[in-house]
């Protein structure tokens, strides 16, 4: 309590004041439909065990329904014969693969990267990294598409129909989750194969189902250690490769392969003129003596 | 004009017979493409263990030279010995064993010199130059292990007149010869191991020495014998049930039929065996017995020793990750179909219960008390197990899914009285419920609690490995489904409903 400074005293005093007057407590940070407490700059993010998938796709329908998109026909199979991209209208698909333990469901969406590179890459923040893990797009879009370019799991899709476009992705159900509610598809999953939750709580979640069925899974959480952690992590009982997933983006965040050269550049565009000048200097002087 | 022409007509075949060449090439090596072969030939590479081999190993097919020898029999290749009227199985005859250079010589020589004979005479032959023996090809293995299983094992009892000494034997010491005695009979895998030791022949030489010299003597007898080709024990054989292996004659050499399997100093009651009875629900006697035919307790001391391969007495009867120990065994049998749904199923340790050491450790008695099979589920209950269950948690998309609660009782129990491993270990008619109602014991004096007690429609965000209501079942129901191969389709408990409200309601979308 030491570091309140004066301005959170005042809104603490305020909000106790409005609470009192309401009659009822007002709590900060996010309510949870069971009064769960939450710290509200935790990363969040969605287990998806996809040994519990059956392909349903009843999470596609509540995307598409809570985030204001054409409803697919959730009892169609026939879009399982290919694999299937997210896309301006799809936020979430499930994908069907054939492996060597059988047919696996996969549910593929932006995996809301820790350092996400289409974050680092977007000239103007309309991509943020929200404290609680969300990585979320803005209307101040340029239009630029450099997220597009930079996203390791080609994710964001841009409205090239459209006369004021917008990039198209998942947001971690960003609005829903201001109002204390969990993603529509994580709600809508019939087997609990998606797992909201903090990004530590799942981690030790995923840990202990592959510790407690080590025949089951494969050992590896993907979106771990991958690009730096993301905040989807897949659980698998075959190879990660075997269901689509790119197992070659490597563990590094991908922000940080152009750090070094972005931090080198103010230091560059104030240090060469003065240097510049210096020599100018230098040789002008001896130019005189002779 | 017309040298242009020809010039062009030139490059033109030129260019058709580099491409015919081509394609051509291609064309003819598809034909003798060896991947094309289905045959797994023999690999012969005896040379290795006496010097690096300076040639490819040799693909030998035993069974073109089989069929296309058949009139001059085996004598062509194997040297047959009149006074024992036996095969020596061993290629080239009368090998030199340690001359590298003399046994290179026997092998072409014999060989080569066969292939270059039947050329003079015209008949079918094979390769006389050195890269179509020396070459590498690939192959699909089709050569499966043979499993000597009990009806095996009666056959040829039948076949011999029990005459056991024609392939059971013992080496006497002193005589140093084999001999026959009653009662000794053991795996031919007790002497014969892996690989030569001094003077007793690998199990790999012995099996097909015996068994095809045995085969071939009935043959030629013109008696009705076994297969002497290597597809004829080689195939992949269709093992019998438990079912038709206990309709099988054991093998008789004075073993109990029960006994009691009593250690020293052990604290717990001796354990009652059925010997009769496991020999019934295995395949051969190495299922349990190792490659000797010995008790367990010869090799596997309390404390553990070199003999028993360091694992202590307790661990060869408890261990549950080998295939051999009872525990093991009878781990295992929870995978069968019939079994998952509740073994594999939401929970995986079921067992566990002190309750379960008294049902094998019962103390010296002389035999088993018959176990009553489960009685019917209705008078469990003092208001009595409820016939149908209504499950309406998403009835705004589906009409009520119904649940056969007391059918699904019924058949849990019928599945569970004919196993008669299951009969032992389910002895109380709640044991069926546990098998869906984990985590809280039923009793009978009260009905268990419901899926809902437990699993809330909200997430439990404090514990995230408890799912939600409409999770548990699907995950319960579902789950067994899968297991036990059942119909898994949504329309079987959900019926369409006909006007369907969207999943997330007007009010909770986000406005965009």
């Amino acid at each position: 309590m030491n570091n309140i400074d004066r301005r959170t005293f005042f809104k603490l005093i305020s909000s106790g004041i409005a609470g009192a007057v309401g009659g009822k407590l007002v709590t900060p940070g996010i309510a949870w439909a069971k009064g769960t407490n939450f710290h509200s700059d935790e990363f969040y993010g969605i287990l998806v065990d996809t040994t519990r998938c059956i392909g349903c796709r009843r999470c596609e329908k509540a995307c598409a329904e809570a985030n204001n998109l054409p409803v697919p026909d959730i009892n169609d199979t026939s879009v399982f014969n290919h694999e299937r991209q997210t896309s301006v209208i799809q936020w979430n698909v499930v994908n069907r693969f054939e492996t060597e333990k059988g047919t696996v469901f996969v549910p593929r969406r932006c995996m809301h990267c820790n350092q996400a590179a289409c974050v680092a890459a977007c000239l103007v923040k309309a991509m943020k990294k929200r404290k609680t893990g969300q990585v979320t797009w803005d209307e101040n879009c340029l239009g630029c598409r450099l997220c597009m370019v930079s996203c390791p799991f080609d994710i964001p899709k841009f409205e090239y129909d459209k006369a004021i476009p917008k990039i198209q992705k998942c947001n971690l159900c960003w609005g829903r989750f201001q109002d204390g509610k969990p993603p529509a598809c994580v709600e809508a999953c019939p087997m609990d194969a998606l797992l909201f939750g903090t990004r530590r709580q799942l981690l030790e979640e995923a840990r202990r189902r592959i510790y407690q069925q080590p025949d089951k899974y494969y050992h590896h959480i993907f979106g771990e250690l991958e690009v730096g952690g993301t905040s989807h992590l897949y659980l698998s009982a075959v190879p990660f490769e075997q269901i689509g997933f790119r197992t070659d983006v490597g563990t590094k965040p991908y922000p940080e392969y152009s750090k070094g050269f972005l931090y080198a550049v103010p230091f560059i565009l104030v240090l060469w003129p003065i240097l510049m000048l210096g020599m100018s200097q230098v040789t002008k002087r001896q130019q005189n003596k002779e | 004009m017309g040298k242009k022409r020809i010039t062009s007509f030139i490059i033109f075949g030129i260019s058709i017979i580099i491409f015919g060449i081509g394609f051509g090439h291609n064309l003819w090596s598809k034909i003798i493409e060896p991947q094309k072969t289905t045959e797994r030939p023999i690999i012969i590479s005896d040379i290795a263990p006496l010097k690096p081999l300076e040639e490819e190993r040799v693909w030998f097919y035993h069974q073109k030279h089989t069929t296309e020898l058949e009139a001059s029999g085996c004598k062509v290749c194997h040297s047959y010995d009149t006074q024992k009227s036996r095969f020596d199985f061993r290629y080239p005859k009368n090998r030199p064993e340690n001359d590298r250079r003399d046994l290179i010589e026997t092998y072409h020589n014999s060989c080569i010199g066969c292939h270059r004979e039947r050329l003079s005479k015209g008949l079918s032959t094979g390769p006389t130059a050195c890269g179509e023996c020396h070459k590498p090809v690939l192959y699909q293995e089709w050569i499966k292990p043979v499993v000597f299983h009990y009806g095996l094992h009666y056959q040829h009892e039948k076949a011999t007149d029990k005459k056991c000494e024609l392939c059971h034997h013992i080496y006497d010491e002193k005589e140093k010869k084999l001999i026959y005695k009653q009662g000794t009979e053991s795996s031919c895998r007790d002497c014969h191991r892996q690989s030569d030791e001094g003077n007793r022949n690998s199990f790999r030489k012995v099996a097909h020495s015996d068994c095809i010299n045995c085969h071939l003597e009935k043959k030629e007898k013109k008696q009705k014998g076994g297969p002497t080709t290597c597809e004829g024990c080689h195939l992949d054989l269709k093992l019998p049930s438990i079912q038709e292996i206990a309709e099988i004659p054991r093998p008789d050499r004075k073993q109990p039929k029960t006994t009691s399997i009593k250690v020293d100093g052990a604290g717990m009651p001796a354990v009652f065996f059925d010997h009769q009875r496991h020999e019934m629900s295995s395949l051969t006697c190495r299922t349990c017995h190792h490659e000797t035919l010995q008790a367990c307790k010869n090799c596997h001391t309390s404390e553990g020793s070199p003999e028993g391969g360091g694992i202590s007495l307790e661990s060869a009867f408890h261990e549950k990750n080998s295939s051999l120990s009872c525990e093991g065994c009878h781990e295992r049998q929870k995978a069968q179909e019939k079994c998952s749904g509740c073994h594999l199923g939401t929970r995986t340790q079921m067992e566990g219960s002190q309750q379960s050491c008294i049902v094998c450790h019962t103390g010296p008695i002389k035999e088993l008390p018959p176990i009553p099979p489960l009685g019917a589920p209705e008078g469990i209950m003092p208001d009595n197990v409820k016939a149908e269950i209504t499950i309406n948690i998403l009835e705004r998309e589906y009409e009520p899914a119904k649940f056969p609660h007391l059918q699904i009782i019924k058949k849990l129990t019928e599945i569970s009285n004919e196993d008669p491993l299951a009969r032992q270990f389910h002895r109380q008619p709640t044991t069926i419920c546990m098998g869906c109602h984990h985590h809280s014991p039923v009793e009978p004096k009260s009905s268990p609690p419901t899926c809902g007690n437990c699993h809330k429609a909200t997430p439990d965000f404090d514990d995230l490995g408890k799912p939600r209501l409409m999770a548990a079942y699907h995950l319960q129901c579902l789950g067994c489904h899968q297991k036990m191969n059942l119909e898994q389709n949504c329309t079987v408990c959900h019926a369409k409903k006909t006007s369907v409200k969207p999943l997330i309601s007007e009010k909770q979308k986000k406005s965009k």
